[in-house]
């Protein structure tokens, strides 16, 4: 009799426990499958949930001055959007990244770009052209103020431009090559010169309008670029809580009042150091938008009894292969290039990337940008593979390979790489390590003899330098990119400012990198948000575009 | 009236091993201001009869199967466990074995005396330190010490304090289990002492169990002998000790060592005390008696009167054995 | 016993000492490059030396070192984070209170329940409440504390709405990281106040407390609880510290910003000063937390606080082994 007296206390403390797990129920969906797995990649027929982001119909065409009202739906006053990551600060380009949102809301940008016909326009700019190939003039309007009552002037305008490159950021490398002595500022009106035609112009990145004395007294390190940065934007930061949240309100004094009508007072911008707790407080409503990753996406998906909505879009780059020609010599057969580039199955890499979002590339320059020309899809067929090694004279177990991977989603990747490597008689030796370990290993000789590359920053008007990598990565001598036939083919392409020629030799490099260098171009880059659609419209979700939330923010005629 | 009455009382300890008989029908009868000694060997059943009359024993493996035990006309064993917490240290108080183990390591030793005071008596705090401070004098501790901590009192002194603490409400009846077993002879002789005294001052009643009969030679009025959990011999001081009749009461003498004699050996008691789960047929100390005889095996011998007030329970002191 | 708790506080300085050029030395010899984390895809060879100067990282260990150490006793300047360049002492006074106030919490409701629990299941020993009680613990304690608390938030976050899903506003956001962290430790409290209690209530001076004549209530409370006390505390201790070592995980799932999520900002970027400023602030929580035990040890039992007293080394502490929390 005790013996059984003790069993059924215990399974009636284990009845306790368990009351605790009763939350099954709809949250489907799975990962990512395997390599060889066969999901197809979800379409939108999904109930309506997904909107894929369109060119035309939807988004709003705004002229220099505002323009046609976008449909949008009547806003709470206060708005909680979710982030991870970082929650950062105010100064973009330095670490820690900067929230891009919050910024847009603070600061205002030089040029922003209409997604339809991919043209620069601009709120604070009354006036910009180029006066000849290597001269650019802007004319600030009058009457734009910053948070601290300075008003701004073209002196602002142009330190805005050139502190990217005194600070040695990552946009200075996007400015081209300025003839910093004759860049001037003449009361409102700023004049640009380069030493050689810029292509890509000013307005690969957003560039926000700083007050320069402002910045000056404060220097780059002060703690106001985190709590209470200067900028002539809407919103000003009254709280800023270290991986906590963000608040900023509208500013009474903002220059632009009367052509803007804010429904949202107070944007609350929280951080959530987990990103599956992140989703959670979106499901519950404690926020009203919030990025995704691929599991949530299909679990939201697959759950038809939220309500929330979906917006996928692609970031302007996509995640390729490339080989490490210098590195590893083997890499200099082209034989192998290829047989490597037939042997792996890349749609499997892709769908462990980003699941059911995976969308085939057949360029290393994504389809959103204007200089994309599409190239090809190296087919999966390792019988052809094995022949191209067969007959340039290689046998299995000839060709060893050392990969030097993140953990994380790009772990996952080698151990893809490495299954169908093996399978072509291809010889792969994997290492692990965290992101630090990562960035010191690639700079070497030998750390890694080939990798993945999927540049999470989108550009604003599409300029290719980065999907082809050419001088983003000063470090990683070993890569393709370093070739001096590839950077000299490139700046010159960079420094041609008719656009036909541009477009033209951005395309010959597409195919050079496809053809001769063997870049395999894996799938576009997806981001997923999932929003709430009684906060946000389904025509203002498609015109806030990857770079700037400029027009989530702002209430132009709306 | 008599103080106390325990009637046929048996306690049994009920465990999965098996049921050890560990007090059987014991009587035994006490007045007030006498003291009875209750003397037998380890395992005689001694403590488990003290802690059964305060009902102090674990209930899961003891069990009282029977017996009444009527103190001042009351049966203990009917009352509720809240009248039993009144009689508890205020009518009826015990003294246990080990002084090292028996008082609170954390609590001062004035206070551990102050709170039996304070349970059982309707007084201000006050006047329970006070009457606390008369224990300790009588007792003779000096009462600067009621500030201290068991540990930094000697052995001797802690059976003070124990005793200081069991008579603060000037109870009935002490029950008093091998007081001084755990303390040395110098010390012991003091100890004991001190309890006459105040057994006399206070007028309380004692039941004395001990091993020693020197200490009940000196402290006794009754005596009763224990064997395997039954009464073997009962009777005043002078009757047991110069009318010993049960064999095992003789064995017990004999195994005394003579100050006066030239002894090479002890004389032990052959054999052991029975087991109680366990216990042989017959008179249970059959297997050790020397005058054993075939009915000693099959009967269990009742108890006799061979003098007015002395009982034996020995089949020779029957009708039959005559 | 005020010459004893300064004797232990003046001990407290060299074991800070010992402990800071330790954490500072393993920092400055592991792998990894805070230089070329921080520049990351902007590294160039030049961009990296000039950072290194900046930093001081080109200065020789043993300068580093000194000068880490007069900053801190100087000016109480723990450094400056390299990533964002936020002093970490700034950052630090900011997220410890939020810490430590989810570690006293979280302490405070496992003694609460934990305890009683405890004396509950000693006192009715193999009773269905024991019984209960005890598998009960022994499985909430198999459950590691992140699985709860992400349950627990589809529970009552997602699911019925009651609790908010992360921050620190309101009183309701602390009750499950509080639960999360304390389930673990509920049950080592429950089987640790259990049995110490059932080696104290075999005591003889229980059964001399009975025989006054005391109501068993006051048995249990006043004479047999204070005695087991001693290694309910040490455990409540042991405790403590773990939980002031940050409840990383705890942290990180419920969005706390506190020292917990710090840590491993530190630990990920390679920034030495988060993690050299931390692990300080660590090692003087532990110090403190062994203080408070062995000065409370001192309260419960006069015996040791007469070895306190005496001077002499302690010759019985009942001190065990907590369990681990990841």
């Amino acid at each position: 009799m005790k013996s059984i007296r003790k069993i059924l206390c215990v399974l009636l403390a284990l009845m306790m426990v368990l009351a605790l797990c009763s939350c099954g129920g709809k949250s489907g969906g799975e990962t990512a499958p395997a390599p060889g797995g066969d999901k197809e990649p979800a379409k939108t027929d999904d109930g309506g949930k997904v909107s894929e982001q369109t060119d035309d119909g939807g988004a709003a065409s705004q002229a220099a001055d505002g323009g046609a009202a976008v449909e949008t739906a009547a806003k709470p006053e206060t708005v909680t959007i979710g982030v991870t990551g970082w929650l950062g600060r105010f100064l973009d380009g330095a670490e820690p990244s900067p929230n891009l949102t919050a910024c847009d809301g603070v600061y205002d940008s030089l040029f922003l770009i209409d997604q339809s016909t991919a043209q620069p326009y601009s709120y604070i700019l009354s006036d910009w052209g180029y006066e000849d190939e290597l001269t650019f003039k802007m004319t600030l309007k009058d009457g734009i103020t910053f948070a601290n009552g300075d008003v701004a002037t073209g002196s602002d305008l142009l330190f805005s431009v050139l502190q990217h490159i005194e600070r040695g950021d990552i946009s200075a490398s996007s400015l081209g090559d300025l003839d910093l002595d004759n860049c001037k500022a003449d009361g409102n009106v700023v004049t640009i010169k380069w030493k050689d035609p810029w292509g890509p112009g000013l307005t690969s990145r957003n560039i926000y309008l700083f007050d320069e004395s402002w910045c000056r007294e404060k220097g780059w390190d002060s703690y106001d670029w985190y709590e209470a940065p200067n900028g002539s934007g809407p919103f000003k930061v009254t709280e800023y809580v270290t991986d906590d949240h963000i608040t900023l309100e509208l500013r009474d004094d903002y220059w632009n009042a009367a052509n803007e009508k804010f429904q949202v007072k107070k944007w609350i911008i929280k951080y959530y150091a987990d990103q599956s707790t992140m989703y959670m407080a979106l499901e519950k409503g404690e926020i009203a938008m919030a990025g995704l990753s691929s599991t949530d996406y299909t679990r939201l998906v697959n759950d038809t009894s939220s309500k929330l909505k979906i917006k996928t879009r692609a970031m302007g780059t996509t995640l390729n292969f490339f080989f490490g020609a210098v590195n590893n010599p083997i890499f200099q057969d082209k034989a192998v290039r290829q047989a490597i580039a037939h042997g792996v199955d890349w749609s499997a890499i892709g769908k462990l990337a980003y699941g059911d979002l995976y969308e085939p590339a057949d360029s290393i320059v994504s389809t959103k940008s204007p200089f994309y020309k599409p190239q090809g899809v190296y087919e999966y067929n390792p019988d052809l593979a094995k022949q191209i090694l067969a007959d340039a004279g290689y046998k299995d177990g000839d060709i060893k390979i050392h990969l030097f991977e993140m953990n994380g989603a790009h772990k996952d990747f080698a151990e893809a790489f490495d299954y169908y490597c093996e399978a072509i008689g291809i010889q792969v030796d994997l290492e692990f390590g965290d992101v630090t370990t990562g960035l010191m290993t690639w700079m070497q000789d030998g750390g890694s003899d080939a990798g993945w590359y999927n540049n999470i920053n989108g550009v604003a008007n599409g300029d290719p330098h980065e999907s082809l990598n050419c001088f983003y990565i000063k470090g990683f001598t070993w890569c393709w990119w370093y070739q001096p036939e590839v950077q000299e083919r490139f700046l010159k392409a960079a420094h041609t400012t008719d656009e036909a020629s541009r477009s033209e030799q951005y395309a010959e490099l597409q195919k050079l990198a496809y053809d001769e260098y063997i870049i395999v171009p894996i799938c576009e880059c997806m981001s997923v948000i999932g929003y709430d659609p009684e906060v946000f419209s389904e025509a203002e979700m498609n015109a806030y575009t990857y770079t700037s939330a400029y027009t989530l923010l702002h209430a132009l005629s709306w | 009236m008599n103080l106390l009455e325990i009637k046929d009382l048996s306690i049994h300890y009920v465990t999965k091993e098996g049921t050890f008989k560990s007090v059987n029908h014991v009587n035994l009868e006490l007045e007030e201001g006498e003291t009875i000694g209750l003397v037998g060997e380890t395992g005689a059943g001694k403590t488990t009869t003290a802690l059964g009359i305060l009902r102090l024993l674990q209930s899961p493996p003891a069990k009282i199967v029977s017996g009444e035990i009527l103190f001042k006309g009351t049966d203990l064993l009917k009352v509720s466990e809240e009248e039993m917490q009144k009689i508890r240290g205020n009518d009826i108080a015990m003294i246990f074995q080990d002084p090292m183990t028996a008082l609170n390591p954390i609590m001062r030793v004035g206070d551990q005396i102050t709170e039996v005071i304070e349970l059982h008596n309707d007084c201000t705090h006050e006047e329970a330190r006070k009457r606390m401070r008369n224990m300790l004098e009588l007792v003779g501790i000096n009462v600067e010490r009621a500030r201290e901590f068991p540990h930094q009192f000697s052995g001797g002194m802690k059976q003070r304090v124990v005793i200081a603490m069991a008579l603060a409400c000037n109870p009935h009846l002490l029950i008093a289990d091998e007081p001084t077993t755990a303390l040395d002879v110098t010390i012991q002789a003091q100890v004991l002492e001190m309890m006459n005294e105040l057994k006399e001052k206070l007028g309380t009643s004692m039941i004395l169990i001990t091993h020693d009969l020197g200490i009940v030679a000196s402290n006794c009025d009754k005596v009763a002998i224990m064997y395997a959990g039954e009464i073997v011999e009962y009777g005043s001081l002078e009757q047991i000790f110069h009318h010993i009749s049960h064999p095992y009461t003789e064995g017990l003498f004999n195994s005394i060592p003579s100050l006066d004699k030239d002894v090479d050996r002890l004389k032990p008691i052959k054999g052991l005390m029975p087991d109680p789960s366990a216990l042989p047929e017959g008179c249970k100390f059959n297997p050790r008696c020397q005058y054993c005889t075939e009915k000693c095996r099959t009967t269990e011998p009742p108890l006799y009167e061979i003098q007015p007030g002395h009982l034996v329970r020995c089949l020779r002191y029957g009708e039959e054995g005559q | 016993m005020s010459r004893y708790i300064i004797k232990r506080l003046l001990w407290m300085i060299p074991v800070i000492l010992g402990v800071l050029v330790i954490v500072f030395t393993i920092s400055y010899f592991t792998p990894g490059d805070p230089a070329m984390s921080m520049l990351g895809t902007n590294y160039t060879e030049e961009s990296y030396v000039a950072l290194r100067e900046k930093l001081g990282l080109d200065k020789p260990f043993l300068v580093q070192l000194w000068n880490y150490l007069w900053g801190l006793i100087s000016r109480g300047d723990l450094g400056t984070s390299y990533i964002g360049s936020v002093p970490v002492a700034t950052e630090v006074v900011h997220r410890f209170p939020i810490t430590f106030k989810l570690g006293i919490m979280s302490v405070i409701v496992t003694t609460v329940i934990g305890v009683p629990l405890g004396i509950l299941s000693a006192t009715k020993q193999y009773s269905v409440a024991d019984y209960t009680v005890t598998s009960f613990a022994l499985i909430i304690a198999a459950i590691p504390n992140y699985v709860f608390a992400l349950l627990g938030l589809l529970l009552f976050a997602v699911k019925l709405g009651w609790l908010p899903v992360s921050g620190v506003d309101s009183w309701k956001s602390w009750v499950m990281p509080v639960a999360a962290n304390s389930f673990g430790f509920i049950a080592v409290i429950v089987r640790m106040t259990r049995t110490s209690m059932l080696e104290v209530i075999r005591s003889d001076y229980i059964r001399t407390a009975r025989s006054k004549g005391l109501r068993e209530r006051l048995v249990i409370w006043k004479h047999a609880f204070p005695n087991a006390l001693i290694p309910i505390v040490t455990v409540i201790g042991t405790q403590l510290s773990f939980i002031m070592a940050g409840s990383i995980i705890v942290e990180t799932i419920f969005s706390i910003p506190g020292m917990g999520t710090y840590i491993m900002t530190g630990i990920n970027s390679r920034d030495y000063p988060i993690i050299n400023g931390t692990v300080l602030l660590l090692s003087l929580c532990i110090c403190g937390m062994n203080l408070i035990v062995d000065i409370a040890y001192a309260f419960i039992d006069p015996r040791i606080k007469a070895q306190y007293e005496s001077g002499r080394k302690r010759v019985k502490k009942a001190k065990i082994p907590g369990k681990a929390v990841p």
